[in-house]
């Protein structure tokens, strides 16, 4: 029989999908999968581009292009599944509108704020963004300069970034969109254990028997997750599903528990469960009095928004929002005591029994418990408080740290973890846990990066809101945004977003592979190579560091992020901006260029290009003339070994589906802060949270204080924005799938048919969204997916022509600075077209 | 204009009823573009696609996920050149 390269193809295809799904082929078909002379594809591993979970895809290439795309039967997160953003994966990069040359605002062929976008030379941008930096350092200090990054930055491209914002430019104006993602979460681990990060990993699905959604919508945030939990839902007899949203959705099919509750009452509940477990008897004593301490955080911290804001004004805790003071456990008892179910009852709008059917799952010593949140618990007035309250449940009764018992935040994003967190690219923090307020960090920071001492400033940057409200009011004048999509992303588009970008006084550069709505509200777009166009690492939600090689080339003159931060270091010199005393006690750095200093330091060019894989091309490699990848990473890495942050070396990542922190003699840790599992936990402790001095964790007494905007007679709904399955994020990607965006082509607002009668409206029907300020047109829809109750509507935010956040409240969390993106009070009306 | 070297081949994993197996089977391979290689006597089917257009492909895929009888269905590999 002769095969032809279809047949070769298909029988390909069939292999892969019948090892998925665990059965055997008769024919031979299993030999062919690596048989590359029989397809003509070259075959090679890669995380996928998308969301936190960190699954891994085989990525198949001919002629420079990617063509094929499966998932990794070998990945031991998602085995050899793909979600449907996944399985389409090829397509990104292909979308027609790619960017592939700089383009300047110019009139008269000059750089002109007001100006026409034209294609200019990378030399000409690169010129032109130096010398609008350094004269905003020049004019008003290095705080006059900042970037915007990502959580989709691959590990060194935070990096990098990091180190020139913080050791070059000398400013700490960086911050992640991870800010308006994880933050919340962040602040919960540092505050509750002292260091960021989950303690358990997905090993907890399938050694649970309960799982507890808080807000969380896995089946279209975190699919393949959620294909694990339902695998066990339905494989292990006794095991429950809780899921707790303030609307309906998918996960609901699954749930034993459904709950709606109404917005910003998760507090509550979450107070009646410690309480529930306190008054019956089903605290873990044993485990509390040797492992916790007992705080009560300071309340009335107000909401974050600008500082003469009526609500600030009357806060009585704005200025110390962190703030806590030493209690014991009978304290706590008294505090958490006013939270009787009647009250949480009364407050969330949950019935009663069900309620104490959920707490009974926490209570319960003969269950083990997994509770995911992602969203609905960060982005929130309180979300370093909801995080720190789902903490006090797990300690209190001792599960934690073992398999299946697992407090587990999920990440939205490919990197959030790898990069944004452990990189520590926030406008506070620096590699593995550090900050920058502290004296004893920064010289640690100081020492590895081969800097003078001073170079780094002690006071935090601006944070991702501050930053837009910073641009509008003229004080941050020369701004980068990369790899993310903020003016779409960012709250309160209206009056603090768009007003920024297009202040007279500043400049702003976008660096992007699409058009996307911030690169047209941009004065500079960099053409931006993408995922599989360079080579990469993302450290996912249960601490997987995973790495890539570059496979394909990207198109016309795109150059990957790492490229454009390196390139733009060899135009600034230490004498441009760096403090002179700093430069007259260290005379050697003086005429020094940034690149020089950052990344020619003796760490960074270490490794020479032999080094790098021989079978793939490396652009930035070649360009700069050594390994810069490795150098970057091991430098980096030198921050985290030794401190339980620990990586492996770099070579190995390239052979592993990824490997989970801290990797201690070659081995990686599933379940931290547990003896025997965890390679810190000292000898003896049987658990020991060693990021706090004395190694315990700490349950927080925190009130629940109600949402910074609710509905009233005039805006008489909730808004709560959020994703779909098919888009991630601002689809700057998945639109451009054509399947992708057929699927799901435009957002719609999800509302209960209740209330479209109520306001004469129909499905389908084109309505205003309206806020105090600002408005959106959109469709309703009073079927599908997502169902919210009565005075609640639902409208994701992918969608470009429809920009919801002109609508959302700038309000943060005061102590994580995240936006809350699951709370405002809008009215819904006709437009009067059909 | 598709050319004879144009590819747009994917294969997917579903779980059908054991019950109605015969008849979603039926349902499946109705579509022009559908072939079942493999199944098991739980239910499982591997569903291979080989269509002309990425239209075709993109409709046969969503036709079959929604056949009734159908409990979870993954795709696994996809690939396009044109």
């Amino acid at each position: 029989m002769k095969l032809s390269r279809r047949d070769y193809i298909k029988a390909n295809a069939v292999a892969l999908a019948a090892g998925v799904a665990g059965m055997t082929t008769k024919i031979s078909a299993s030999n062919l999968v690596t048989d590359s002379s029989k397809t003509e594809l070259k075959w090679s591993k890669a995380p996928c581009r998308f969301c936190g979970t960190g699954c891994s895809v085989m990525v198949g290439t001919k002629e420079g292009k990617v063509v094929a795309t499966h998932g990794d039967v070998k990945a031991e997160v998602n085995r050899g599944l793909n979600c449907v953003k996944g399985y389409f994966l090829s397509k990104i990069m292909y979308g027609k509108d790619r960017l592939t040359t700089p383009l300047l605002r110019m009139k008269n062929g000059k750089y002109h704020k007001e100006g026409e976008f034209t294609p200019v030379s990378w030399d000409v941008a690169m010129d032109t963004m130096a010398d609008k930096f350094k004269s905003a350092i020049k004019e008003n200090g290095p705080t006059s300069v900042g970037m915007f990054g990502s959580g989709q930055w691959t590990v060194w491209e935070g990096y990098a970034a990091s180190k020139l914002m913080k050791a070059g430019l000398g400013t700490n104006n960086i911050d992640p969109n991870a800010r308006h993602c994880m933050a919340s979460a962040v602040g919960g681990f540092m505050r509750t254990f002292g260091i960021d990060e989950p303690m358990g990993c997905y090993d907890d699905i399938e050694a649970t028997d309960t799982f507890v959604l808080w807000g969380s919508n896995m089946a279209e945030m975190h699919p393949i997750l959620w294909t694990r939990v339902t695998d066990r839902r339905l494989s292990a007899p006794n095991t429950k599903v809780a899921v707790l949203s303030t609307f309906e959705h998918r996960c609901f099919d699954l749930a034993d528990i459904p709950m709606i509750f109404t917005p910003q009452t998760d507090l509550a509940i979450l107070n009646f469960i410690a309480n529930y477990i306190i008054q019956n008897d089903k605290v873990n004593h044993d485990f509390v009095s040797k492992h916790v301490n007992f705080r009560r955080g300071n309340d009335d911290i107000g909401y974050g928004l600008r500082p003469e804001h009526e609500l600030e004004q009357k806060a009585k805790n704005s200025d110390n929002a962190g703030g806590s003071t030493e209690i014991n456990f009978e304290e706590f008892k008294a505090f958490v005591a006013d939270y009787t179910v009647e009250k949480a009852s009364e407050i969330s709008g949950v019935p009663e029994e069900r309620l104490i059917e959920l707490a009974e799952l926490y209570a319960d010593p003969n269950r083990k418990v997994v509770s995911f949140w992602t969203m609905g618990f960060n982005q929130h007035t309180r979300g370093v408080w909801a995080n720190n309250l789902i903490y006090n449940i797990h300690l209190l009764v001792g599960k934690i740290s073992t398999p299946g018992n697992s407090p587990f935040s999920l990440t939205g994003q490919p990197s959030a973890c790898g990069t944004a967190r452990e990189v520590g690219t926030f406008s506070h923090r620096l590699p593995a846990d550090l900050v920058v307020a502290n004296p004893k960090h920064r010289a640690i920071a100081e020492k590895i990066w081969k800097i003078p001492a001073g170079v780094i400033p002690p006071k935090p940057g601006y944070h991702a809101v501050l930053q837009n409200r910073m641009l509008k009011d003229g004080k941050l004048n020369a701004y980068w945004v990369m790899c993310n999509n903020n003016m779409q992303a960012a709250p309160n588009l209206n009056e603090e977003g768009y007003p920024g970008y297009r202040n007279p006084k500043n400049f702003i550069v976008v660096s992007d592979p699409y058009p996307t709505v911030t690169a047209e509200a941009a004065d500079l777009i960099l053409p931006t190579a993408m995922w599989v166009e360079k080579e990469g690492a993302y450290g996912n939600a249960e601490r997987r560091t995973q790495f890539w090689h570059q496979l394909v080339d990207a198109p016309g003159e795109a150059k990957s992020d790492l490229w454009q931060l390196m390139e733009f270091s060899k135009r600034i010199t230490t004498d441009d901006v760096w403090p002179k005393d700093v430069l007259a006690e260290n005379p050697e750095f003086k005429g020094k260029t940034l690149f020089e200093v950052l990344y020619k330091n003796g760490n960074v060019d270490k490794y020479p290009l032999e080094e790098a894989h021989p079978d793939y091309e490396n652009v930035e490699a070649n360009h700069f003339g050594y390994y810069v990848q490795k150098g970057l990473f091991e430098e980096y890495a030198q921050f985290g070994r030794g401190h339980g942050h620990d990586l492996a070396p770099f070579d190995r990542y390239h052979l592993e589906r990824g490997l989970r922190w801290p990797v201690v003699n070659g081995k990686e840790t599933k379940w931290r802060f547990k003896e025997g599992s965890d390679p810190y936990a000292k000898p003896g402790s049987d658990f020991d949270f060693y990021g706090k001095p004395d190694g315990r964790a700490v349950i927080f007494a925190l009130p629940y204080e109600p949402a910074a905007e609710s509905p009233d007679e005039e805006y008489d709904m909730w808004l709560s924005t959020g994703r779909v399955l098919e888009h991630w994020h601002s689809g700057s990607m998945t639109q451009r799938v054509p399947e992708l965006y057929k699927a799901f082509p435009d957002a719609v607002a999800f509302m209960h048919p209740d209330d479209a009668k109520a306001r004469g409206l129909r499905r389908g029907q084109e309505v205003k969204v309206i806020s105090r300020r600002g408005e959106m047109i959109t469709r309703v829809e009073t079927r599908g997916r997502n169902k919210p109750p009565v005075g609640l509507i639902f409208v994701p935010w992918f969608d470009a022509s429809q920009l919801i956040n002109k609508v959302t409240l700038d309000a943060t969390d005061p102590i994580s600075k995240q936006t809350d993106y699951k709370k405002c009070a809008v009215k819904v009306i006709a437009t009067g077209r059909a | 204009m598709t050319k004879d070297s144009d590819l747009y081949i994917s294969s997917h994993v579903a779980q059908i009823s054991p019950e109605n197996l015969e008849s979603t089977l039926k349902e499946i391979l109705k579509h022009p573009y559908a072939d079942v290689p493999l199944v098991d006597d739980k239910g499982k089917v591997v569903i291979l696609i080989d269509a002309p257009s990425s239209k075709d492909a993109l409709s046969t895929i969503d036709s079959i996920s929604k056949t009734e009888g159908i409990f979870a269905f993954s795709s696994v590999y996809q690939h396009q050149e044109d």
